[in-house]
């Protein structure tokens, strides 16, 4: 088959490889239909993220069809449109037992480089490196996914694959971004970052009871859409000052709740401490340039939430403990547990609540990939999203 | 062995003693350290940057009152207590400890069967069972040589607690014990293992062994994960792509 591989920071190349075999009998052969980019895969190409070997195959948000099922595999078939959540759960342990599908403690083969680096080992990822689990990922012909009966979701008539393909993960990352924001009726939330991610995060707050949403970035194409698509109130932070701005639309108290959705790379107008963050990651003396997650953290209004999607990887500095403490913030954060929310947003996409399928701005081939990434990096030609069909 | 070992959830769980490095001992790292340092700048190039290196970590090892690698052939209390039990000349321990989401019967039934143990064990690769109390245990280490000993079971409480200790003719004198406690709030079993052994070469042979190979605390957990896997699973969770046998891209 081919696949979409990683050489080393930013190369990317496509290769011919054997095709994936079921090894477990939980597992399934998918064949992909559309596999999308994703912002947390930048992270990866930059070498942010370490223990990628190359050759790995990246991509872990996709729609395909079942072509093989495990001895064990149930309520699948071949030939079922399907979509896969990102992260791996494993059905069994006490976490998947309570939802917790993305703090699953089976679904990581190489449990060690997390365990090392966080303390517990974490769940595993498709196509995201080694420390979470060396799967293949989906920029390829096929994919094998593991507990199938678990991870993977049937498409129901009504969705096109072009609204499916992103509740693998952009949607349900946004809606948990949202859930765990605790929103209530009539509270003002702010987005930061507008990519794939933010502008679910945006539709999801409504869906949850927000009054206005406040969507944050720079550039005019995504703030575009997240007014369009989102209904939310754009801020380009290069021209406004946000902390002031989110004071003035709130009457002084900031946003009831912030939802960053940027993560470890993010950029700032503030050439201080972008030039500092930016260093300092670059010497490895820290990993994150946490620039939109300090902001919202200093904009929230006091006893507010903060809700963290954006990936980080490791250490940052001057995180701004104080204003966490002394305004009782409560800052929540994880992988989306997926498999939890999936059957409710495929209901939200049928009554005609959500459509995810506008951040499809580029569908490009497979062998394509290469240029595909360098087009959503520079996000050149406004790409939201690239998404690749095998 | 004692049956109140089993009732202490911290065991063999490794001491910080911050300052292993004392008095005269401190002293002379310091000196020795400086001196080092000196012939490093005298002598310069390579060999003298060594010297540099070597200096500095000796100067460290004294100012702080702290050496790691002195800490590792140092054998914590617990291991002392199990040598002196077992009459052997030193002892290295290592526990381990994880939750598994099944009821501690079923967990206990598992290995108690002793034949089941390699399934989960890195290195051990056949354990024969003769009656209740004794088995036959084959391991092999990662360049593929082996080690053969006869162990018996020594204490037993049904669904909480086996022990077992190698016979005295063992190659690798050696004991162990497995306990199973229900976990709080419905989240299933804790498991808590310990494996004790004589190292060959003294606890200097175990940190060789220990830099040739894999940490075994590591080793020990991920033992004890795929125990997990296969209890919680039923299979072991892997990345690979092809039909190899299972433990090639797991754990």
């Amino acid at each position: 088959m081919r696949a979409l591989t990683w050489q080393g920071a930013n190369k990317l190349s496509v290769e011919t490889i054997p095709d994936p075999e079921i090894v477990n009998p939980r597992d399934i052969i998918v064949k992909v239909l559309m596999s999308s980019v994703c912002g947390s895969d930048l992270h990866l190409l930059d070498g942010y993220v370490p223990t990628m070997h190359p050759g790995d195959i990246i991509g872990h948000e996709f729609l395909g069809e079942v072509v093989e099922t495990g001895s064990a595999v149930t309520g699948l078939s071949r030939g079922d449109r399907v979509i896969t959540v990102s992260i791996v759960g494993c059905g069994e342990c006490a976490h998947c037992q309570r939802e917790e599908y993305s703090c699953c403690d089976n679904s990581n083969p190489n449990p060690t480089a997390t365990e090392v680096l966080y303390g517990q080992p974490c769940a595993g990822i498709f196509g995201y490196s080694h420390a979470f689990g060396g799967y293949a990922g989906s920029h390829a012909t096929y994919v094998r996914v593991p507990f199938a009966d678990v991870n993977v979701f049937k498409v129901p008539e009504g969705i096109t694959n072009e609204q499916a393909v992103f509740v693998s993960d952009a949607v349900p990352t946004g809606y948990y971004g949202a859930d765990i924001a605790e929103i209530e009726p009539g509270d003002t939330v702010a987005v930061w970052g507008c990519g794939g991610v933010g502008q679910m995060a945006i539709r999801s707050a409504y869906l949850m009871g927000a009054e206005r949403v406040i969507a944050i970035d720079r550039f005019a194409d995504r703030l575009h859409l997240a007014k369009k698509k989102g209904g939310a109130i754009g801020l380009d932070y290069t021209q406004f000052d946000i902390h002031e701005a989110l004071l003035e639309l709130t009457g002084g108290r900031g946003p009831d709740r912030c939802i960053d959705c940027v993560g470890m790379e993010a950029h700032t107008d503030n050439t201080l401490e972008q030039v500092y963050d930016k260093a300092k990651q670059q010497l490895r003396l820290h990993t994150e340039r946490g620039a939109a997650l300090r902001q919202a953290i200093y904009s929230c209004r006091k006893g507010g939430n903060v809700s963290v999607l954006g990936v980080y990887a490791g250490l940052m500095d001057k995180f701004p403990m104080g204003a966490i403490v002394n305004k009782a913030l409560t800052v929540k954060s994880g992988q989306q547990p997926g498999q939890r929310y999936v059957s409710r947003l495929f209901e939200h996409i049928l009554n005609g609540e959500l459509d995810p399928s506008y951040l499809l701005t580029h569908p490009m081939s497979l062998e394509d990939g290469p240029q595909g990434y360098a087009m959503f990096k520079e996000k050149s030609d406004d790409c939201l999203r690239a998404v690749f069909i095998p | 062995m004692t049956s109140s070992r089993s009732e202490s959830k911290l065991v063999a769980a490794r001491t910080t003693s911050n300052n292993n490095v004392k008095g005269l001992e401190r002293a002379a790292s310091i000196a020795g350290g400086a001196m080092c340092v000196t012939q490093g700048f005298r002598k310069g190039g390579f060999v003298g940057l060594l010297h540099l290196v070597v200096g500095g970590l000796m100067i460290q090892r004294g100012a702080s009152g702290h050496c790691s690698a002195k800490q590792m052939i140092t054998p914590n209390p617990y291991e002392k207590q199990v040598a002196r039990e077992h009459h052997w000349k030193t002892a290295k321990a290592i526990s381990s400890s994880i939750t598994i989401n099944k009821p501690k019967e079923e967990l206990y039934r598992f290995w108690r069967d002793f034949t089941n143990l390699p399934s989960f064990m890195t290195h051990i690769a056949r354990i024969d069972v003769f009656g209740d109390q004794h088995s036959h245990w084959v391991a092999t280490d990662a360049s593929g040589s082996s080690v053969e000993w006869d162990a018996t079971v020594t204490e037993e409480r049904p669904n909480e607690y086996i022990a077992w200790a190698s016979d005295d003719n063992a190659q690798i004198r050696n004991s162990g014990w497995v306990s199973f406690r229900d976990a709080p709030n419905g989240l299933g079993t804790e498991v808590q293992t310990l494996m004790a052994y004589e190292p060959p070469g003294g606890q200097v042979g175990h940190v060789v062994a220990k830099l040739l190979q894999k940490d075994p605390g590591t080793l020990a957990r991920n033992d004890l994960r795929r125990l997990k896997q296969l209890m919680e699973i039923g299979e072991l969770t892997t990345n690979a792509t092809q039909n190899k046998p299972l433990l090639a891209g797991g754990l």
